[in-house]
């Protein structure tokens, strides 16, 4: 499979941005209401491995970025989702259709705050149960544990 | 007095949890499970991470690119040389610079005796979890001959930080060449005599084989890499299919068992030692001489953009992503550690089977807590 | 039948009666004499197990490649009276709703056990405290009492890994006390007697393992796989499993509790490698007669006991360090239907040599 063969297969999927610049892989960037229906379209495709899901506090935006790859023929892409409530920000979740998912958001949700809805077992996974607030965020700031020179 | 009958239909067992709490001599590390038992009988497993979590993502955001490697020699100790390479890797990917070949020899001898270092430890440690305690001795007398190479090179024994962006830190030791030359044939005559020890024991392999089965589409779900997935017949051995540094000289080759249960993977590991040994043996001799660091800048600052670098440590698949918006401190750092995804598929495998089962797996999996909680 | 002649005299018995008749004490002297022959057998479970568990570090390190402990004293030797003294002046710790009366008996009963075991056993010609017909037999019902006191120690404990590894350790000794019942057994046909000092004297010409060929080397087998079984230790330390539970029936028990816990320990593989030795390999005699003709033979017979006893002891220790350890289910498994069935097939085929007078 090659970048512009996903793009092809891809194309009944409206409002979704291909980039390539600024990375090794194809970028694709995945608008919130679209984001289950365009991953289960990947996995039926063959992405059968999901080797990272990493959160993302983009200054504005808080987000998900998925590393795809295919097994077969070892293509990986890119998958973004931004989200622009920074409240309660909130994502369907993909551990039914890769078993990995399970951790993978648990930890996001316990750093970011990103709830996953569907998940099975939504807890923090790495802070203790009463910890306040999201760690990895890019604003949050904590006097007596954070030394910055 | 009236007859009392009981009705083995009401009697019922009750659930009960079991905390395989952070101190145990069986979790390789401050890892705590909650089992729900019946019985003997393990029903369900939810890990508690986090007890040594020390936030190693968020402190990189504050820190130059020279000080992550440093860093990341303790995600996961075993393996500190290759994590410390890939971090490099991903610098120099990002930086288009081409590193002398020295380096890249040096750095995949070092990678690799890293990796049989790892999993000495590792063979050692099973035995110790199975019950036959002499093997921990025997693994260890062999580890101490590579952390004296360690030493005498880069000057500590287990967290090295001896690769940099574009080369590495001090030269090869003049003992380095002689000493890699008289441990490759002692390891190769030792390992013979640890399956006759372990390996080929009737009470071994009864615990091992036809426990913890992993099947090949589950191993590719959840994520997992490296000999976990090379257990289940899964081709994921990150050298072979985008060989780094000097991996493209040697030649080796994968190990693959398809069965997928706890003597699969056992196997795949004692046969990657000696696929191990193979590659040092071609590379050692032939050590280029044409410096040990490329030049760089005293302050290095990556071009924005994104960078992905996967290298295969003595766990699995590991990933370093680096987002870079231009400035002296990346945006972002993900550390993909392999043991992460490895943990997602002992919640599967465990269940169902006895606590002693549970240890074996464990054991057969191969977990650095740091590594997962980074 | 062969008639047994007992040429020896039993130096207890003669202490006994040196102090009640001889000095004219009566009652009152008999009872001094139980006294000392309680002190005897005391001192010697103290001194013998401290000697036995600095023997299994040594052992433990020959295997592994090292030195044993070799600081204490000469070549290590006060080692474990330093380890006696450190678990003397500990702190008792418990759990804090632990059931008191069984916590605390725990230990007691498992010295107790040992402890009568020990008295049966002929050390050598005429130094057997307890010198009954019935002495195999004694011995095997007096183990099964030391179940009791694992069982008390994992349900005193309050906590579930103690629970586990008494359950464990409940089911796994009464198992093989029955493999190693019908070990003995086999060997009781060719002796004709339930006497521990009369299987001995009948042994003079060969030993019972040679004389009984092969159900004798069957039931050999089954006894020292048994015997490792009833002993806990590994490959059958599943109740003490380190790896799995910490430590088992005894996690919670610290200080002199533990120690006697693990004293008692050592002191049941003393029992099994002498009951084993006595049953198979001659007891006090010495091999082909070499020093019958000697005098002192109180102190020959003690010597030949103990390096056979020894040697024993070894093979248990090497066990310990060379296996894994089986798992629970499978320990079930290699009893019930494999040890069981081979052991009762056994003592049919004895029975059948020893009625066509096939055995030497």
């Amino acid at each position: 499979m090659t970048n512009e063969s996903l793009q092809e297969i891809l194309k009944s999927f409206p409002d979704l941005q291909f980039s390539e610049e600024a990375s090794q892989f194809l970028n694709i960037i995945v608008p919130k209401e679209q984001y289950i229906d365009v991953l289960n379209k990947l996995k039926d495709e063959g992405f059968d491995y999901l080797f990272s899901m990493t959160g993302m506090d983009w200054g504005n935006e808080l987000g998900v970025t998925l590393h795809l790859e295919r097994t077969e023929d070892r293509f990986m892409i890119v998958v973004k989702t931004m989200l622009e409530d920074r409240e309660n920000p909130e994502l369907p979740t993909l551990e039914k259709i890769w078993k990995t998912a399970h951790l993978h958001e648990r930890e996001i949700f316990d750093l970011f705050g990103i709830n996953f809805k569907g998940h099975s077992v939504m807890k923090r996974l790495l802070l203790s149960e009463d910890w306040e607030g999201y760690p990895m965020r890019k604003d949050w700031m904590d006097e007596t544990k954070m030394i910055i020179r | 007095m009236e007859q009392v009958t009981l009705n083995t239909a009401d009697l019922k067992s009750q659930e009960y949890f079991l905390n395989m709490g952070p101190q145990h001599p069986a979790t390789h590390g401050v890892l705590r499970l909650i089992l729900t038992m019946d019985g003997e009988v393990v029903k369900n497993i939810e890990p508690d991470l986090g007890y040594i979590h020390r936030s190693i993502e968020k402190q990189c955001e504050y820190e130059g690119y020279k000080q992550i490697i440093h860093l990341t020699d303790r995600m996961d100790y075993l393996s500190a040389h290759i994590n410390n390479e890939a971090v490099a890797l991903a610098i120099e990917q990002a930086l288009e610079i081409e590193v002398p070949e020295r380096v890249k020899y040096i750095r995949t001898i070092m990678g690799e005796l890293t990796r049989i270092a790892s999993h000495l430890l590792w063979w050692g440690v099973m035995g110790m979890d199975v019950g036959a305690l002499t093997t921990f001795m025997y693994a260890f007398r062999d580890r101490e001959m590579i952390n004296d190479i360690m030493e005498e090179t880069c000057g500590a024994r287990l967290t090295m930080s001896y690769s940099t962006p574009g080369g590495v830190m001090f030269d090869l030791h003049p003992n380095f060449h002689k000493r890699v030359k008289e441990f490759i044939p002692h390891l190769r005559s030792v390992i013979p005599k640890y399956h006759e020890l372990l390996s080929g024991n009737v009470i071994f392999q009864k615990r091992m084989k036809g426990v913890g089965k992993l099947s090949y589409e589950d191993a590719i779900s959840h994520g997992t890499s490296g000999p976990v997935a090379r257990g289940s017949g899964v081709h994921s051995d990150r050298r072979i299919i985008q060989p780094y540094s000097a991996l493209d000289k040697a030649d080796f080759k994968e190990i693959i068992y398809n069965e997928g249960d706890n003597l699969a993977r056992y196997m795949v590991r004692m046969d990657e030692m000696l696929e191990s040994l193979n590659i040092i043996e071609q590379l050692i001799d032939n050590i280029p001489d044409d410096g040990i660091q490329a030049k760089t800048k005293a302050l290095i600052k990556l071009p924005k953009g994104e960078f992905l670098q996967r290298v295969e440590t003595a766990r699995g698949d590991l990933g370093v992503y680096i987002v870079s918006d231009g400035k002296k401190n990346p945006y972002r750092v993900k550390f993909r550690s392999p043991g992460f995804s490895n943990l997602n598929a002992l919640i599967q495998i465990g269940k169902n089977h006895l606590i002693a089962d549970v240890v074996a797996i464990m054991s057969t999996l191969d977990f650095v807590v740091p590594d997962i909680d980074r | 039948m062969s008639t047994m002649i007992l040429t020896q005299t039993n130096y207890f018995a003669d202490l006994i009666h040196y102090l009640s008749d001889g000095l004219g004490w009566g009652f009152g002297g008999q009872i001094l004499g139980y006294i000392i022959i309680a002190l005897i057998y005391m001192t010697f479970f103290a001194v013998a197990g401290l000697l036995l568990v600095y023997l299994e570090r040594r052992v433990a390190g020959f295997f592994q490649l090292r030195l044993g402990p070799n600081r204490v004293g000469p070549w290590g030797l006060l080692q474990t009276i330093a380890d006696a003294l450190k678990l003397l002046t500990k702190e008792l710790t418990g759990t804090e709703r632990k059931e008191n009366l069984l916590y605390h008996t725990a230990y007691f009963i498992v010295i107790i056990a040992s402890l009568l075991a020990l008295s049966a056993i002929p050390f050598s010609g005429g130094i057997v405290a307890f010198d009954i017909n019935i002495g195999v037999f004694f011995i095997s019902a007096i183990s099964s009492v030391g179940v009791l006191s694992i069982l008390f120690g994992g349900w005193g404990s309050n906590n579930k890994y103690s629970l586990l590894g008494g359950m464990r350790s409940g089911l796994q000794m009464i198992s093989y006390e029955l493999s190693s019942g019908l070990a003995i057994l086999t060997i009781i046909l060719m002796a004709g007697t339930l006497s521990m000092t009369g299987i001995v004297e009948q042994q003079r010409d060969m030993i019972f393992l040679l004389k009984g060929h092969i159900p004798a080397l069957i039931a050999f087998v089954i006894f020292v796989i048994a015997g490792t079984a009833e002993s806990n230790r590994t490959p059958f330390d599943l109740p003490e499993g380190e790896a799995e539970l910490g430590a088992g029936y005894h996690s919670e028990y610290s200080g002199m509790g533990f120690a006697w816990f693990f004293l008692a320990e050592f002191i049941n593989m003393f029992i099994i490698s002498a009951v084993a030795v006595t049953l198979f390999f001659g007891g006090w005699l010495a091999p082909f007669g070499i020093t019958d003709g000697l005098g002192a033979q109180w102190a020959w017979g003690l010597l030949w006991f103990f390096i056979k006893v020894f040697l024993m002891i070894f093979l248990f220790m090497w066990f310990r360090w060379t296996f894994p350890r089986l798992r629970i289910d499978q320990l079930l498994t290699l009893e019930w239907k494999y040890l069981l069935p081979i052991g009762l097939l056994n003592i049919v085929l004895m029975a059948i040599l020893v009625y066509f007078k096939l055995v030497f």
